[in-house]
């Protein structure tokens, strides 16, 4: 188990986990993952960044990796710039072996820190303008939240323009070779990465971007995927593209989404749809259960309102409509209008359903939404009208 | 009137100031938030937070 070198006195320890198919139990993933971890040597200090999962496989490359390198009794500081436990997962055996060890993580950093190992630890605390002096390297901290917890935080070694930003930048692709220019193309997987990870947060992106826009940097380590190496601008400015907010607009917009087994529910998403626009909303209308459009999320951010319409089987509304409503959480949904709508058999659930789904997200729900037996009459279908034109009234007053 | 520090995030609820956004007024002080008041910023509950000395 060899560290491969960054720079002088700076290696990398981490994990590769090549056989992995399912991240985090949300993402599936084909090409593996890795732990990275760091190692950086002063001339009178030495710092870890990072560890590796909490698994004792995993533990196990990244302890023997460390100990081929130095003696665990000599690290004066290990440092979390996250404290998920695909990161810190082997704090705590790295601290048996190194209790001399000072913990270091951001200031939000506490409350994680001490909830994974229960017991109370004292971290040394860092943020924006601190620094470690391990001789001829210098760490310095950037505050870094929500990306993608509240607890992360970048760390800068400056004499080297090295930038250590925990999961951002970072992609699930296992390469031995480590370094972005030596892997091949991994594009895709950097992408991937960002839209599950990253894209919930995008004004934290941007924030941080603009932190570190005027810090040279020779190298990106990150703590899953290849070193970034050559070509830096690239992957920050990606970064900065895809987290772009839509452009405001004067005329609102809706997206009325549904799921139809029989043509009835579709039926009155039509009828909605009837309604929003004759009330001057911008509208689009996808049967979801159908298939998603590769730009969903693009499509539910920009809109200011989210109708869904949903049957009912046994009791619930449809798998498919929440799959939906899952993902609604990747995007900022709050205070967007919502309304819900469906066609029924004898029990009729889901409407309600989908309403408190809608209020437990801080939207703006319209209510009462509405439904029919079967096959909607043309009284339903007037009804539904009036649920867009309700929609494009509670728009108004947003 | 005390200040109030989320103990996850940082976030500063400030009494003079309330938390408008999720209907608590300007003046509120803080052991009058409603008991499922929750951080605005990150989302932890009413007892993730500390008085700011």
């Amino acid at each position: 188990m060899k560290p491969i070198q960054i720079k002088n006195d700076v290696y990398w320890i981490g994990t590769l986990d090549a056989q992995r198919t399912v991240f985090d139990v949300i993402m599936p993933i084909d090409h593996g993952t890795t732990y990275n971890a760091y190692l950086v040597r002063g001339t009178n200090k030495i710092a870890v960044l990072e560890t590796s999962k909490n698994l004792p496989d995993m533990q196990g490359q990244f302890l023997s990796r460390l100990q081929t390198l130095v003696d665990p009794v000599r690290i004066d500081y290990v440092i979390l710039n996250h404290l998920e436990p695909d990161h810190s997962g082997a704090l705590a055996a790295l601290l048996e072996l190194a209790p001399q060890a000072r913990v270091v993580v951001s200031r939000n950093g506490e409350h994680f820190v001490r909830h994974l190992l229960n017991r109370d630890v004292q971290p040394l605390k860092v943020g924006d303008g601190d620094s470690l002096d391990l001789g001829s390297k210098t760490l310095r901290f950037v505050s870094a939240p929500f990306l993608h917890w509240p607890d992360t935080m970048f760390t800068y070694l400056a004499e080297d323009r090295i930038l250590f930003p925990s999961d951002f930048l970072g992609s699930h692709y296992c390469d031995e070779r480590l370094f972005s220019d030596l892997v091949g193309d991994f594009s895709h997987y950097f992408r991937y990465y960002y839209d599950v990870i990253m894209r919930p947060y995008k004004e934290y992106v941007l924030k941080a971007l603009d932190k570190i826009k005027d810090w040279p940097l020779d190298l990106i380590c990150p703590s899953h995927g290849p070193v970034l190496r050559g070509n830096l601008s690239f992957y920050t400015e990606s970064y900065a593209a895809w987290s772009r907010l839509p452009a405001p607009s004067a005329q609102k917009r809706a997206l009325v989404l549904y799921a139809s087994a029989y043509g009835n529910t579709a039926r009155m998403a039509t009828a909605v749809t009837e309604g929003l626009t004759a009330s001057g909303v911008a509208s689009e209308t996808l049967d979801i259960g159908a298939s998603t459009p590769p730009d969903l999320l693009d499509k539910l951010e920009a809109a200011d309102a989210l109708v869904i319409g949903s049957p009912t089987f046994v009791g619930d509304a449809l798998k498919p409509v929440w799959g939906l409503m899952a993902s609604l959480a990747t995007i900022k949904v709050k205070g967007k209008v919502a309304a819900a709508f469906g066609s029924y058999g004898w029990s009729g659930e889901a409407v309600a359903m989908l309403q408190e789904r809608f209020r437990s997200l801080k939207m703006k729900v319209v209510e009462p939404g509405v439904r029919a037996i079967l096959v909607p009459t043309a009284e339903d279908l007037e009804q539904c009208r009036e649920l867009g034109r309700r929609v494009a009234v509670a728009l108004a007053a947003s | 009137m005390d200040k109030y520090e989320c103990q996850v995030c940082g976030y500063i609820y400030d009494p003079a100031l309330g938390d408008p956004d999720n209907g608590i007024a300007a003046g509120t002080p803080f052991d009058k938030l409603p008991a499922d008041w929750v951080c605005p910023q990150c989302g932890a509950a009413k007892d993730m937070f500390e008085k700011v000395k």
